[in-house]
């Protein structure tokens, strides 16, 4: 899957080396997006949605991030600062990431495929464990939490914690919603379950 | 690039119905009426008895969801009745029309599916739609008459305050959007159009309901806050 990167970095030279520097990156791909009218960022990157922002804090400061990812809808976006004095690179450790002049080439190309690496991953993620997958058939069948321990030999704690990790896997809430998806797939049949 | 076009008391009606096609399900909803030729906002909400102020806060908050923070000073000029009007006539609107409408869809779009997806389907459907009849039900019978006795000056008994209300205001577009993205990444058979309509529709009507959700909680409960802490008449 193709990663999308905005690059909204004041400097005309620096947003091009920056750009000459990413277009090195294979893996991920990235489609690489170059803003040029800093007055257009917000409305550029809500159109763009892109997977990581590269903003230098004269259009972004890192107090702003959380504003501007409310008003362009940009929840799954990871913003790196571009810091060019010391105070702005105090303020940006709350960012996803920040760089700067004195950043090596190779840090910066690190840091950024490390930041869309980690959004690869959790698409990996969603598939189920066979254990997880157990506790989905256990739940869809109407059991509680201590009779599905009770039938695989584990805590009641631990199943809290694999149908934890089961909902952030499928952004799936409800015990209802996990009755379509177990049976979307096969893992129980309709007789299984009371309808 | 968009712009934000500053609607007027004076912009035609039709205009701003033209460029936003959202506003229907408002207008509709404050019984403003069609047929509106070139009339004013103000002149069309005056000849219906719907308050401009509270129209055009109502309009905005629809439109421009990053400017909600800086227009809740606005709030003190709202007409608290009206809005109560209009969430109890969306609560119809969604109970009798709406969400069984798409029941009805979704089944005939499911018609080809295997028989248990569209047994577990519709019951996570009709569950669901129990579930937003219970919540715009309780609203109705116990949160909107006890703002309206606030309104009316009335003293209120100690039990109830709208900070309770708001503690278990619930999310209720979640598992509408849920089963869209259960379709969306787990359903494997074939799909037929009226399926696809059906999705588009789950997508709008999860909005319509968290865009419902927003005006309870961004204008609803803040203007009952106000009232409670009116010094009692």
């Amino acid at each position: 899957m193709r990663a999308s990167l905005l690059i909204a970095v004041t400097d005309r030279h620096i947003r091009s080396s920056l750009a000459a520097l990413l277009e090195t990156v294979r893996e991920p791909e990235l489609s690489l997006h170059l803003l040029t009218d800093p007055y257009t960022f917000v409305d550029t990157a809500r159109s763009l949605r892109p997977d990581l922002i590269i903003v230098s804090a004269d259009i972004c400061s890192a107090p702003l991030i959380d504003t501007v990812r409310t008003a362009a809808s940009l929840t799954e976006t990871h913003f790196v600062l571009y810091c060019d004095t010391i105070a702005g690179e105090l303020m940006a450790e709350r960012a996803d990431g920040h760089i700067s002049l004195e950043v090596s080439d190779q840090e910066i190309l690190d840091l950024v495929t490390s930041l869309l690496r980690v959004e690869q991953k959790r698409e990996e993620e969603e598939l189920l464990t066979p254990r997880e997958r157990e506790i989905v058939i256990g739940i869809v069948k109407g059991m509680t939490n201590k009779e599905i321990a009770d039938k695989l030999f584990i805590s009641p704690n631990t199943v809290t914690t694999h149908r934890r990790n089961i909902v952030k896997k499928l952004d799936i809430h409800s015990a209802s919603g996990l009755t379509v998806y177990a049976i979307m797939n096969k893992l129980v049949s309709l007789k299984d379950i009371h309808v | 690039m968009s712009t934000h076009i500053h609607y007027s008391a004076h912009s035609r009606m039709a205009d701003l119905l033209s460029e936003h096609y959202q506003i229907f399900s408002l207008i509709s909803r404050l019984g403003i009426p069609l047929g509106m030729g070139d009339r004013t906002i103000r002149e069309v909400c005056e000849g219906n008895g719907v308050d401009y102020d509270t129209f055009m806060y109502l309009v905005r908050f629809d439109l421009y969801p990053e400017l909600r923070e800086t227009m809740k000073s606005d709030l003190g000029r709202m007409d608290v009745q009206l809005i109560i009007d209009f969430l109890r006539t969306s609560h119809d609107y969604f109970l009798d029309v709406r969400l069984p409408d798409i029941g009805r869809a979704l089944e005939s779009a499911l018609d080809e599916a295997p028989h248990d997806i569209r047994v577990v389907v519709k019951q996570y459907y009709d569950d669901y739609s129990q579930e937003v009849h219970r919540h715009m039900r309780y609203e109705d019978r116990v949160v909107f008459p006890y703002a309206e006795a606030l309104l009316r000056g009335e003293l209120q008994q100690e039990d109830f305050s709208i900070s309770d209300f708001e503690k278990h205001h619930d999310q209720i577009e979640l598992k509408m959007l849920e089963l869209k993205n259960i379709f969306l990444k787990y359903y494997t058979w074939d799909a037929n159009l009226k399926l696809y309509d059906v999705l588009h529709d789950l997508y709008a009507c999860g909005e319509e309901l968290q865009n419902h959700n927003d005006i309870e909680n961004q204008i609803f409960i803040p203007c009952i806050k106000a009232l409670e802490e009116r010094p009692a008449r």
